[in-house]
């Protein structure tokens, strides 16, 4: 399906769980927070939510910063 | 039987404990470090009180008024007192309005207000102090807010001292005009407070203290502070007003104190101050104000003489009143009678006393600004 | 001499009052050496997107064994809405509750929105964060944003990475003059000079970055503004002498009393 990652477009090849998208974009979920539409998907729920075709998803972690 | 020794607790917030022993003992070098510093906290206000600093107080003088100069510039902020009404429920011991003196009492009706106000502006005055005594039938909240309410008709600045109102009061006198509420602690040392305040509600220490705050939680501009020198020990009132102020204008940014410096002076008939003042530590405690609170306005009345008032004119001082009345009205019959609320010692004139300003290159200022809307 | 107080941020005590930002560091390990040295015990970081399939360094592991609070910014944000959703994201992934209010819709000087992030702070603050909002050097505004909650004000030097130093030190006195909370400067710092004479006038605190990240040895300078800082807040509680010698005037303006 296709998916707004990041800003970019982007197709996932899954079921659409946030646990297969993280594994397919490489990331520790650990280090990740998570927004799906503007909505922040805390860790705890992410078991609950799938991904569906033209979801806007931003995938956030820290970086350096002052 | 009960004793009710524990309601005179100073509050921590204005306790000055921890400073007093440094305001008695600081050295020279205490003091000049307090001097050269570009703020001062508690310790420094402190030393500038010591008698190490009133050996330098010439140097005080001269530091405050650099400072008093960069704030205020070369003026004076001249203002005038009224007493509306002299009706009192209080017992001050050292006042000359408590409900035990036996004179008659008079208050100011509509008609005699316009008539006194109208006299004050042909002076030239565009401030006016309105004051009463303690709440009474006579003087009541409805009956200052309305005299607030003719005097902005007439002058640019309205200012009372009056009792103790609550914050919808405040509110209210903010509403018909009233840009500044003086209300003195008269003295921060609560045992001595109960001796003197012997009945009405005045005798609330704590309650006197927290009025203040609700003059600024009620939106007016600035609230007025002073202790009575005199009636306690002075370097305890000097820290503790130091203390009240600056928590003040910590917790109330929109507003802004300014504070007076009465003495009870020994040679008024009636009443003999327990810890007279000196003309050198009363100039001392005004520059130890003016260096630690650079900008805000120092008041002086004319219960100094005039030798005094014209040598701390500028040196510390910026706002003085002139040509005052201590009896309620009293400025269209030019009555200076002996039974006002204080002893006026500097009787001059608005015209001489200007000239004497004047000649010290101080320019008295009648009107400092104007509300947007009236 | 005043006694040693700790530094404190909505209810939370630290003893170091030296925050570290993490930018611009050569390395993640050079970062970690350099914080470790500065001794800060509130650290500020970034949230960023990942980039698919370039896995990034990861910092969150690192900063965990340091025993530091994070303090998420909201940089990248540029109105008040943006730095709220920023700082609930950073609280999901730091599980901090401070945040680092920071908005600057100017690319180029970075100068921080006053009304945005009185916005954003207040709305912050209710939520239970604790916030901690980078701000013009401004007096007025430092207590509206006491007013709404905020645990300090962190009003800036000069304006960030220009190491310009305490430009703004008359404003900041204003500020430390009336304010209810610790006063941290941010931004501008370039010597640990500055810090030490920030503390000296009455911060709360300092917080430094470039400063420490683009200098020639960053764990050494991290170590000089630990040093500074501490000796700025000490000189501070001993209280400073007083300037050169004095010569007493004669009695021209005192001559009156008698």
């Amino acid at each position: 399906m296709n998916i707004t990652l990041n800003g970019s477009q982007h197709t996932h090849r899954g079921s659409g769980a946030l646990s297969e998208l993280l594994k397919e974009l490489g990331v520790n979920p650990d280090q990740v927070a998570i927004m799906v539409n503007d909505r922040i998907v805390s860790k705890d729920e992410r078991g609950a939510v799938q991904v569906c075709e033209g979801d806007r998803v931003e995938v956030l972690t820290f970086k350096g910063g002052g | 039987m009960k004793h009710d020794a524990p309601r005179a607790a100073v509050p921590e917030w204005i306790d000055p404990g921890p400073w007093l022993e440094s305001a008695r003992k600081a050295g020279a070098a205490d003091v000049w470090r307090a001097l050269d510093a570009a703020t001062l906290d508690e310790s420094g206000f402190a030393a500038l009180l010591s008698p190490a600093a009133g050996v330098l107080l010439e140097e005080l003088a001269q530091r405050a008024r650099e400072r008093t100069r960069a704030h205020f510039g070369r003026t004076i902020s001249l203002y005038v007192p009224l007493y509306l009404s002299d009706y009192c429920s209080g017992g001050c011991t050292y006042c000359g309005f408590a409900s035990d003196r036996g004179q008659a009492r008079h208050r100011l009706e509509p008609d005699e207000m316009q008539r006194e106000f109208r006299a004050i502006q042909a002076m030239g005055f565009e401030e006016i102090l309105l004051l009463t005594g303690e709440r009474t039938p006579e003087a009541d909240y409805a009956y200052v807010r309305e005299a607030v309410s003719e005097a902005a008709k007439h002058f640019a600045a309205v200012t009372v001292e009056a009792f103790p109102m609550t914050v919808d009061e405040y509110r209210g006198l903010a509403d018909a005009g009233c840009v500044g509420v003086t209300i003195y602690q008269e003295t921060y040392d609560p045992v001595q407070y109960e001796r003197l305040h012997r009945w009405g509600p005045k005798r609330d220490y704590a309650q006197r203290l927290d009025t203040p705050a609700r003059v600024m939680e009620g939106g007016i501009r600035f609230a007025g502070l002073g202790a009575l020198l005199g009636l306690a020990d002075p370097m305890v009132e000097a820290l503790s007003l130091y203390r009240h102020a600056k928590q003040l204008r910590r917790s109330f940014w929109k507003s802004g104190v300014t504070i007076s410096f009465p003495r009870v002076c020994p040679q008024e008939g009636g009443y003999v101050p327990p810890y007279p003042v000196s003309d050198r530590f009363l100039a001392q405690i005004i520059f130890a104000f003016r260096l630690a609170m650079p900008d805000v306005p120092l008041t002086l009345s004319t219960r100094e003489r005039a030798e005094f008032r014209d040598g701390i004119a500028g040196v510390g001082i910026s706002r003085m009143s002139i040509a005052s009345r201590t009896t309620v009205g009293g400025y269209r019959t030019h009555d200076a009678s002996p039974d006002g609320q204080f002893h006026v010692s500097d009787d001059r004139d608005v015209a001489t006393f200007c000239a004497a300003l004047e000649a010290r290159g101080l320019e008295p200022v009648f009107k400092n600004w104007d509300k947007v809307f009236r | 001499m005043n006694p040693i107080e700790k530094l404190v941020l909505g209810g939370v005590e630290f003893d170091s009052r030296l925050l570290m930002g993490t930018g611009k560091f050569a390395s993640v390990e050079i970062m970690v050496k350099a914080i470790a040295a500065s001794g800060a015990q509130l650290v500020t970081v970034a949230l960023r997107r990942v980039n698919p399939g370039r896995p990034s360094d990861d910092l969150l592991g690192p900063l965990t064994k340091l025993n530091v609070t994070l303090v998420p910014n909201t940089s990248g944000a540029r109105n008040a809405a943006e730095a709220i959703r920023a700082a609930r994201l950073g609280r999901e992934l730091s599980g901090s509750r401070f945040v680092k209010v920071e908005i600057h819709p100017n690319p180029h000087h970075l100068m921080p929105d006053p009304i945005e992030t009185y916005e954003a702070s207040k709305v912050l603050a209710g939520e239970g964060f604790i916030v901690l909002p980078y701000m013009p050097a401004d007096p007025v505004l430092a207590k509206r944003l006491e007013e709404v909650g905020c645990a300090a004000v962190m009003p800036l030097g000069s304006a960030i990475g220009t190491g310009q130093g305490l430009a703004t030190a008359e404003m900041i006195r204003l500020i430390i003059a009336d304010s209810g909370v610790p006063v941290i400067v941010d931004a501008g710092l370039r010597a640990p000079s500055e810090a030490a004479a920030a503390m000296e006038m009455g911060c709360g605190a300092v917080l430094v970055n470039s400063a420490v990240a683009a200098a020639g040895d960053p764990v050494a300078m991290a170590d000089a503004f630990a040093a500074a800082v501490k000796a700025g807040y000490a000189a501070r509680r001993a209280g400073l002498m007083s300037r050169g010698t004095h010569a007493v005037a004669t009695s021209p303006l005192t001559s009156f009393l008698t």
